[in-house]
């Protein structure tokens, strides 16, 4: 298999990704396709690590792969957070810092 | 053969649960969409020769993030007292962003000079790996428990209750 199918691949999923950002109303809907689109990145570099034959962008998977997990817990302890304040789940309500 | 035929199934199966995530009514049913996507992923890294990030992608993604969704979906279920079903608002513009990003990243990719495929993967590549992430990349794997640690303090700091 070519690695520009994968990469292509990587595309069409990151792309779905935006969609879900763009369209989502609920705040932990838009963190999960977040997650779609950070993942399809990560698929990306790994398959240009296969193409040079080489662990480097694996590494680079890795710590993104860590960073995500990081990312994650803070941006729901956001949501809950706003969801407590809030009592909604749209994240078109959320305009406290908006004057 | 047998990786062009795995490669078509796993693709199938991974385009199917990112159409999920993001068009799913129930919030649940997005999460579990999501970890399908993801398990799927590991098997594409298991395509492509990095055994340890697969590994490393079903602990962390599948098990861990996964579980920490599912649990705030639970608690913000629970804060609003409703089942939580969620919708899509500005279809067209939402498909038009994709659209654009998804030719613009073909665009770019078609135009650019294609690296050569280097031959096959070294053929050790946990041991490849750990040399780098313990050699060339020791630091920026020590800021990374660093990274780790700030996250858990913001993140029960940020959900704590206020006395």
């Amino acid at each position: 298999m070519p690695i520009s199918a994968y990469s292509i691949l990587a595309f069409l999923i990151f792309s779905i990704g935006v969609f879900g950002v763009i369209t989502r109303r609920n705040m932990i809907g838009i963190l999960l396709s977040l997650e779609l689109m950070l993942n399809s990145v990560n698929l990306n570099l790994v398959a240009l690590s296969r193409a040079h034959g080489h662990a480097n962008g694996q590494v680079f998977a890795f710590f993104a792969i860590a960073i995500t997990v990081a990312e994650v817990a803070v941006g729901l302890s956001i949501a809950i957070l706003m969801f407590r304040i809030k009592k909604v789940v749209d994240a078109d309500k959320f305009d406290l810092m908006k004057w | 053969m047998g990786e062009r035929i795995a490669f078509y199934v796993l693709s199938i199966f991974l385009v199917i649960g990112a159409l999920g995530v993001v068009i799913s009514k129930s919030l649940f049913r997005s999460a579990l969409f999501l970890a399908l996507a993801l398990f799927i992923t590991a098997g594409f890294y298991l395509l492509l020769n990095a055994e340890v990030l697969a590994a490393v992608q079903i602990l962390l993604y599948t098990g861990g993030v996964i579980t920490l969704l599912v649990f705030a979906i639970m608690l913000t279920g629970k804060l609003t007292g409703r089942f939580i079903t969620h919708t899509n608002r500005g279809i067209f513009p939402g498909l038009l962003a994709g659209l654009v990003v998804f030719i613009t990243l073909i665009s770019f990719f078609s135009g650019s000079y294609m690296i050569p495929e280097k031959g096959p993967m070294t053929p050790n590549v946990t041991f490849a790996l750990s040399n780098l992430l313990f050699g060339r990349y020791m630091l920026a794997f020590e800021t990374l428990s660093v990274l780790l640690v700030a996250a858990i303090i913001g993140a029960l700091t940020l959900s704590r209750k206020e006395e």
